[in-house]
């Protein structure tokens, strides 16, 4: 199964600051969060949920400021 | 000691200073010489200049007059009186005289020196090329001369009669000591220039380097850290430079490596799980 446009754009996003692990880091926010959601199928309204865990989770892995940053660079992107 | 030697901090200041010494130091030779010989430059023109004006001073016919013996006749005592005034009103000149040409040779007329006077008809042994030009038009020496009296850079200007005629030169000697006074403490403000520019630079240099050095001794104790299993370190290296990129890789990796290893205990958990139920 090929990978939505919206989710490659948001992988890409997140590869720069979480390096090589990002797209197991998404899939493990959509898989936990957003009701078991297979990452390469996320949409538009899925981004917001995201964006939010993005940064709860990011938080733990990057700086406070670098998962907010990340975050919003991922919200703008609906 | 030997670490600090092959430190990067030392490195970075060491070569930064050496090469900024050798910069100052072309700059300064350079400087210094186009200084001293514009400064001889402008002394020749002084003396030139000071030799036109007296000779212009001097009425050529009573110069001509002016013979062996006479020294106490009113035609020397008018010429030694401008030049007593003259050399009382420019402290930089150290002896001013008359003279006249005897073919490629020179003789004085007028010496008011009242130290040790050349006498009238005395040949001046070390005649060199300016100073016969000075029979014809204004000259200077273009180095140092040295003769009995002393070292001097001269300067020379013709005598000239009603009718227009040359019939003697003025001479102006200024002491070399007095040139050289001056071309060294040119020199001294160069070098201290230089010297406050070198010790301003080395300054910045040495704080530039503690600032990259520091950056880079965290990045080395965060490697540190993680190689030995702690994840939990702090990125706290905020720059807009290479080094700056570099912690943002580590960054990178850093964040990667936790989320793997989470993943990977998650499924080895499972996996244990899975193993208790059966």
């Amino acid at each position: 199964m090929t990978m939505t446009d919206l989710a490659q754009k948001v992988l890409s996003v997140s590869t720069a600051y979480l390096g090589p692990a990002a797209k197991m880091f998404l899939a493990r926010q959509t898989k936990y969060h957003l009701h078991g959601l297979d990452y390469d199928q996320l949409q538009k309204e899925h981004l917001s949920e995201l964006s939010r865990w993005i940064f709860i989770s990011g938080s733990l892995v990057i700086e406070k400021d670098k998962a907010q940053e990340l975050s919003q660079l991922v919200a703008r992107l609906a | 000691m030997t670490k600090f030697f092959h430190s990067l901090k030392t490195k970075l200041t060491v070569s930064f200073i050496l090469l900024i010494l050798l910069i100052s130091g072309m700059a300064y030779l350079y400087t210094f010489n186009q200084t001293k010989r514009a400064l001889k430059e402008q002394m020749r023109c002084e003396l030139m200049s000071v030799a036109s004006s007296v000779a212009s001073a001097i009425d050529g016919d009573l110069h001509s007059r002016i013979g062996p013996g006479g020294r106490q006749g009113p035609e020397f005592k008018a010429v030694a009186d401008l030049l007593i005034r003259v050399k009382k009103n420019n402290p930089k000149i150290t002896y001013l005289y008359t003279m006249r040409q005897d073919g490629q040779g020179a003789y004085f007329v007028v010496d008011p020196d009242p130290e040790e006077p050349a006498q009238i008809g005395e040949a001046y042994e070390d005649v060199n090329q300016e100073m016969l030009a000075g029979f014809r038009e204004p000259s200077a020496d273009l180095d140092f001369v040295t003769d009995k009296w002393g070292t001097f850079l001269s300067g020379y200007a013709p005598i000239r009669d009603s009718l227009g005629n040359p019939v003697g030169l003025v001479g102006v000697d200024m002491d070399s000591r007095m040139v050289i006074a001056r071309q060294e403490f040119i020199g001294r403000t160069i070098y201290l220039i230089i010297g406050l520019a070198v010790l301003f630079a080395g300054m910045i240099i040495l704080l530039f380097s503690a600032t990259i050095i520091r950056d880079v001794n965290r990045l080395n104790s965060i490697a540190k850290r993680i190689s030995l299993g702690d994840m939990e370190v702090k990125m706290d290296v905020r720059r807009h430079d290479e080094i700056g990129d570099l912690a943002e890789s580590f960054g990178r990796m850093v964040a990667s490596l936790k989320i793997m290893m989470a993943e990977h205990q998650e499924n080895s958990e499972k996996t244990e799980q899975g193993n208790d139920h059966d």
